[in-house]
């Protein structure tokens, strides 16, 4: 019943403020680890999705760029990625998703992730040659 | 002295040196500061001293705007007037209030804030909220009072107080006010008319009428009308039909710029981890008192972001209130029950299909009694109010009606509206809150643009403050009393109370409703050589 529950700030928090989560780069085992702990797996990846629809529309070009740059840095150290999404806040480097305002970081992530998601109408499913399909 | 007014057999000749028109929370203090001056001074009160259904149904007005709350309802024609209802939540109005913004339309007092702030530590005790003042800085830290914003150069908590249980006016003064040898309060006494010598410009007499119909007068020096933002106008007008808007009215002011604080559901915010807000901002008792932190935005952010005040609270919701799903399902029905198809259909529909375990939920509970979801009720985030300051606009007024009452005096109209621009600001500021929210790291707002036709519809929230309408303003051509509240154009006629507001701040009037009544007061001691 929980299926595309919208909710970007559960899935903000899942990826980016546990503290088993302490970077992208080469964390994606937790990240995957943590997706599957939330009851409401589906809603958290059509978010992502949301958000990957939303990049297009107003980059016009994919996250990756963007996302590979970010993930050089990231590794895996989570405090770099908490000050990079402060400091989105700071200098106004911020995305609103359907409402919800959030730091251009946070949000690159959320697309990456989406951008491998397909929307089959009553689920979401990874795409066939998505790279993040092993996340799960 | 109480004199209740229907006791009257015969016409009264009454005389005084100060008439109140209106004993409300203005009328009230007015004569309590006068109390022992040795000037004589009359109350006269519409209602009694306890509520009576009868005089309430006179404040109904002819006509206000669909989704504005019935004024009728809103405040209480009795002795005391609406403290008798009130929640006494107080706060001081900012120096910026007090100033001319040129992008706040007709914004700027004659006076300035050390003006009216000088009377409310005065104005605090007659709240029942203490003399310790309103600055924050002192609580930080104390019973969970936190500063959300730490690091926020925009915004800021702000300290709200309130009595409990909260302060009746007239309960608390009237042993004092009718001991008193130079004070009587007439009630169950409908000011019915006014006598005003043109050459002159000084009022001679009020007439009132008693419920069992008996007319009777008073003579004064001075009269002060105390009646509140809809029947200080109301009255005003009235009685300028006579004299050809001598009164106040040349440059038809009277009854303009009506303002209320707008209450807006423009965002839910969604803490980050377990954090939550701290209780600090839902209330914490304080002996006799109910302390409360708002949050606002601080002067510099409001000058560089050209924007009206504001205060902004969280209210903790369950999932269901903050679900869109349920929120566009009633969009869809309401819009498909008046024949009307719903605009961003689609938009609504995946809101819907989204949440659609929450909206089964709503439904179950509601027409079976039985949940569906066992956790659609628990904690989901907070709902963010904003109440905001709104910009005067000379179109929002009160009119007369040709339709009288049984005192003959004709009812009013409301016309009132919101502006875009208003709206704009409003929306501005809590997107700015929005990323302060980041920076400190609380958590995320999700703003509501998209349902902006019910935030500014059905889901607009007013605050029964009634304010403008005999505004206070330099000369007559800019409004209707001068910096000492005394009408244009007629000498001895004051104006009390929040009707004479130019702009309406963003917090409570009531303190400062009786900053400004001990600030009259201490006019009329003047003038009367006390």
């Amino acid at each position: 019943m929980n299926y595309q529950r919208r909710k970007v700030t559960q899935a903000i928090i899942a990826l980016f403020f546990s503290d088993n989560v302490s970077a992208i780069g080469h964390q994606e085992a937790r990240i995957n680890e943590l997706l599957n702990n939330q009851d409401n797996f589906q809603g958290v990846l059509g978010e992502c999705l949301e958000v990957y629809r939303h990049w297009l529309a107003v980059e016009g070009d994919s996250p990756k760029a963007f996302f590979d740059a970010l993930n050089a840095n990231a590794q895996s150290d989570a405090q770099w990625i908490r000050k990079e999404i402060q400091r989105d806040f700071e200098v106004n480097r911020l995305l609103t998703v359907q409402g919800m305002v959030i730091s251009k970081t946070e949000a690159v992530i959320l697309a990456r992730i989406g951008e491998g998601v397909v929307d089959k109408g009553n689920q979401f499913v990874w795409h066939q040659n998505s790279p993040s399909k092993r996340l799960v | 002295m109480l004199i209740d007014s229907r006791e009257f057999k015969d016409p009264q000749q009454l005389t005084a040196d100060v008439c109140i028109i209106g004993g409300g929370i203005s009328g009230i203090v007015l004569a309590n500061e006068l109390v022992g001056t040795g000037k004589s001074v009359i109350v006269i009160e519409a209602g009694g001293e306890e509520f009576d259904e009868e005089s309430q149904k006179l404040y109904r007005v002819k006509s206000f705007p669909e989704n504005f709350p019935d004024p009728a309802n809103m405040r209480l024609r009795m002795l005391g007037g609406s403290s008798n209802h009130w929640e006494n939540s107080t706060e001081r109005f900012d120096p910026i209030d007090f100033v001319k913004r040129d992008w706040v339309a007709d914004s700027g007092w004659p006076i300035d804030y050390v003006d009216v702030a000088k009377h409310y530590s005065r104005a605090g005790d007659y709240c029942g909220v203490e003399t310790d003042g309103y600055d924050v800085e002192p609580w930080l830290g104390k019973k969970d009072f936190k500063n959300i914003c730490e690091g926020s150069n925009q915004f800021k908590p702000a300290l709200v107080k309130s009595a409990l249980p909260p302060t009746r006016f007239y309960q608390k003064y009237s042993e004092r006010l009718n001991r008193s040898d130079n004070i009587t309060i007439v009630s169950y006494a409908t000011m019915t008319d006014l006598d005003f010598d043109l050459e002159s410009e000084q009022v001679r007499s009020i007439e009132f009428e008693s419920t069992t119909r008996i007319k009777s007068h008073v003579s004064a020096t001075l009269f002060i009308f105390s009646m509140g933002g809809i029947e200080n106008p109301r009255l005003l007008l009235q009685i300028n039909e006579k004299y050809n808007n001598a009164l106040g009215n040349r440059f038809d002011h009277v009854g303009r710029y009506f303002m209320e604080h707008p209450v807006i559901r423009g965002a839910h915010f969604y803490p980050i981890g377990a954090k939550k807000i701290p209780t600090g901002y839902s209330g914490i008792f304080d002996r006799v008192r109910l302390l409360k932190l708002r949050l606002k935005m601080v002067e510099s952010a409001v000058l560089k972001h050209r924007t009206n005040n504001l205060r902004i609270f969280f209210v903790p919701q369950p999932k269901t209130i903050l679900s869109h799903g349920i929120s566009s399902t009633h969009i869809v029905f309401d819009n498909l029950s008046q024949a009307e198809w719903p605009d961003q259909f689609g938009m609504h529909l995946s809101n819907i299909l989204g949440e659609i375990d929450l909206v089964a939920d709503a439904f179950s509970r509601k027409t079976l009694d039985t949940a569906l979801v066992s956790d659609a009720t628990e904690f989901g985030g907070y709902q963010v109010l904003a109440m905001i300051e709104q910009t005067p606009d000379r179109e929002n007024r009160i009119y007369l009606d040709e339709e009288r009452d049984r005192f003959g005096i004709k009812k009013v109209n409301i016309d009132y509206r919101v502006t875009d621009i208003d709206k704009k600001l409003a929306l501005k500021t809590l997107q700015e809150l929005s990323i302060d929210a980041g920076l400190s790291q609380w958590g995320r707002l999700r703003l509501l643009p998209e349902r902006s036709s019910r935030i500014w519809g059905e889901q607009l929230g007013f605050s029964a403050h009634h304010m403008g309408t005999t505004k206070m303003a330099t000369n007559e051509k800019q409004g209707v009393v001068d910096s000492n509240c005394q009408v244009f154009g007629a000498k001895n006629l004051y104006m009390s109370g929040s009707s004479v507001f130019p702009t309406g701040g963003h917090v409570p009037p009531t303190l400062t409703i009786t900053a400004m009544s001990v600030r009259l007061a201490e006019t009329i001691k003047q003038r009367l050589g006390v």
